[in-house]
C-alpha cells in the first residue's frame, strides 16, 4: 500500500515537472517564433499605409499628405508593445487596431482617418497660426475660436505642423485676408473611415493557426529530446 | 436592380420603417406656402414653411410616407398583397381648416412639398416626419445636422454553404451614428445594437425600384391616385434566406482627440462630438 502511494505521488511529480518544462518551452518559443513573425506582420501593416493612402492625389502645399506621417507610423509600429507578458507563463499578444494604437502627436492623423471625418477644413498652418496668435489686434471673440483650434501638433516644433479650421465657423474669409493667402482645403474632409489597420488584421488571423501549431509542435518535440 | 442593392435597401427599410420608428415626430398645422417656382398650369407645388430643429427636410429625414407597420418591413395589414400609401401620416386643411380629401393632392415626402389641382387652396398640414437622418452614404452627411445615422455595407464574401450548389453570402457592413448628445448617442446605440442582435430582416425583391418616385412622391401615385388600389409590391426575392446581422459590436468613438493651442482637446465639428460605430455582418444563403 505504502510503495503503491510513493509510486503515485512520483508519477504526479514527474507530470508536474513535464507540465512546468512544457510551460517553459512554450513560452521561449513562442517569443522566438513571434520575432520571425512579427517583421512580415509589420510590413502587412506598412504596405497597407501605402496601397491606400500614398496614391491619392493631394494638392501639393496641403501639409496632410500622408507621405509626411510614414515614418512616424512605421516607428510607431515597430515600438508597439505586440507582446505583454501577463505571468511567468502567459502571454498576451495586442495588434495595432483602432482601440490599441497609441495615437499621440502628429499621429493624431491616422485617427482622424481610422475614424472618419465629417465636415469641411482648411489647414491653417502653425506658422501662419502663430503670426495671427502674436497680433494684437484680434477682436477677443476670434482669439476664443483661434485658441480652440484642433491641431495636428507634434512635440516639439515641426514646420509641418498645423491646425484645422472648420469652413462652417465662417472665419476663413478673414484669415485669409489677414494673412494674404488662400488657406489649402484639408484633403481628409468628409472622408469615410479608412481601414488602415485591416491587412494586418486579417494578415494575422489568416497566419495565427500555423504560427501556434509550430510553436506547439517545436515544444513537443523539444520536450521529447528530453529525458524524464 | 442586383442582390447588394436589394440587401442595401432591405436593411434601409427596415431600420427606416422599424427600428428607428419611436423617432418619428408629430407637427401641427404648419403653413403651406405657395411655391411659384415650381407651380404649373395645371399643378400648383406648396412648400411646408416650418421652424423645427433639425430642419425636418434635411438629407435622410422627410415626411413618413407608411401607418404603422406590424414589426415587419413593409406590412401594415396582412389582409392585402401590397403595402398603401399611408392615411393617417399627413392631413391637409384650408384656411378654415376644413380637412381635404387625401385622394385629392400628392405629398413629395422628400422635401416636404405638395402638390395639388390648382383650383384648391390649401393652407395648414399636419405630419410625421423623420427625426432622424438615415442615409446610406458618407458623403451626404454633413447635408444633415445631428443626430445622423449611416448605414455602410463595405465588403462581400461569398463561401460554400453545403454539398452540391448554393452560397453564403457576407456582407460586412457599418453603422456610424452621429448624435446630438452623449446620452441621444446611448439611447441609439443600444436601440440599433439590440434591433441586430440575434435579429433579420427579409429580403425583398424591390422589382419596380424603391418606394419613393424620383419625385418624392409614393411610387405610381401620378398615374392612380386610388391609395387602395396603389400598393407598392412586398415580395421577397424566392430561394434566398432572409437577412441575418451576426458578430454585431458596437463601440463609442471619441473623437477630441487632437490637441489645442491651450493644450486642450478639441472637437472638430457638432457632428464628429459625439459619435459611435456599430459593425455586423449581413449573412444569407442562396440556392443556385
Amino acid at each position: 500500500m505504502v510503495a503503491k502511494k510513493t509510486m503515485s505521488s512520483f508519477k504526479s511529480k514527474k507530470q508536474e515537472s513535464i507540465n512546468k518544462d512544457l510551460e517553459r518551452l512554450l513560452f521561449t518559443n513562442t517569443l522566438t517564433e513571434l520575432s520571425y513573425f512579427l517583421p512580415k506582420l509589420i510590413d502587412k501593416y506598412v504596405d497597407s499605409f501605402s496601397d491606400l493612402l500614398l496614391n491619392l492625389n493631394i494638392e501639393n502645399d496641403s501639409l496632410a499628405k500622408p507621405e509626411y506621417f510614414f515614418d512616424l507610423y512605421k516607428d510607431a509600429l515597430e515600438t508597439f508593445e505586440y507582446v505583454k507578458p501577463v505571468s511567468n507563463f502567459e502571454l498576451k499578444i495586442l495588434l495595432p487596431d483602432t482601440d490599441t494604437f497609441e495615437f499621440k502627436n502628429r499621429l493624431g492623423f491616422l485617427q482622424l482617418l481610422t475614424y472618419g471625418f465629417v465636415g469641411s477644413y482648411l489647414e491653417l498652418p502653425k506658422r501662419d497660426y502663430d503670426l495671427l496668435m502674436a497680433r494684437g489686434d484680434l477682436s477677443k471673440q476670434l482669439m476664443t475660436v483661434l485658441s480652440d483650434l484642433p491641431g495636428i501638433l507634434d512635440e516639439e516644433e515641426n514646420d509641418l505642423d498645423f491646425y484645422l479650421l472648420d469652413v462652417s465657423l465662417n472665419i476663413h474669409n478673414i484669415l485669409q485676408k489677414i494673412l494674404d493667402k488662400k488657406l489649402v482645403a484639408f484633403p481628409f474632409s468628409n472622408t469615410a473611415p479608412i481601414e488602415l489597420f485591416d491587412d494586418g488584421i486579417q494578415y494575422f488571423n489568416t497566419n495565427k493557426k500555423m504560427l501556434f501549431d509550430n510553436i506547439l509542435s517545436k515544444s513537443i518535440n523539444m520536450l521529447k529530446r528530453r529525458a524524464y | 436592380m442586383y442582390k447588394l442593392r436589394k440587401e442595401d435597401l432591405s436593411v434601409y427599410r427596415y431600420f427606416r420603417d422599424i427600428v428607428l420608428k419611436d423617432f418619428n415626430e408629430y407637427q401641427e398645422k404648419d403653413e403651406l406656402i405657395f411655391n411659384n417656382d415650381r407651380s404649373t398650369s395645371s399643378l400648383a407645388v406648396y412648400s411646408i414653411s416650418t421652424l423645427n430643429t433639425p430642419y425636418p427636410f434635411e438629407h435622410g429625414r422627410g415626411i413618413v410616407y407608411f401607418d404603422d407597420l406590424e414589426n415587419t418591413c413593409l406590412v401594415n395589414t396582412t389582409t392585402i398583397s401590397g403595402t398603401p400609401e399611408q392615411s393617417n401620416r399627413v392631413y391637409i386643411y384650408d384656411e378654415n381648416l376644413t380637412l381635404l380629401d387625401e385622394n385629392l393632392y400628392r405629398v413629395d415626402y422628400v422635401d416636404g412639398n405638395i402638390l395639388i389641382d390648382p383650383s384648391i387652396v390649401p393652407k395648414y398640414i399636419d405630419y410625421y416626419w423623420h427625426y432622424i437622418s438615415l442615409v446610406d452614404e458618407w458623403s451626404n452627411l454633413s447635408a444633415a445636422s445631428a443626430p445622423v445615422v449611416v448605414l455602410d455595407i463595405a465588403g462581400t464574401i461569398k463561401t460554400g454553404y453545403q454539398l452540391g450548389g448554393g452560397k453564403k453570402i457576407i456582407r460586412k457592413g457599418n453603422i456610424y451614428i452621429f448624435a446630438s448628445s452623449s446620452s441621444e448617442r446611448s439611447d441609439l446605440t443600444e436601440l440599433i445594437y439590440d434591433n441586430m442582435y440575434l435579429k433579420n430582416c427579409p429580403l425583398y425583391d424591390f422589382e419596380r425600384g424603391s418606394v419613393l418616385d424620383f419625385d418624392g412622391t409614393f411610387f405610381n401615385r401620378k398615374n392612380n391616385y386610388d391609395k387602395t388600389t396603389n400598393l407598392f409590391s412586398r415580395n421577397t426575392i424566392s430561394g434566398t434566406s432572409n437577412l441575418r446581422f451576426e458578430e454585431v459590436e458596437a463601440r463609442n468613438i471619441n473623437l477630441p482627440l487632437t490637441m489645442s493651442r491651450r493644450n486642450e482637446s478639441a472637437t472638430l465639428s457638432d457632428l464628429n462630438a459625439f459619435r459611435s460605430r456599430i459593425s455586423f455582418d449581413l449573412v444569407s444563403y442562396t440556392q443556385g
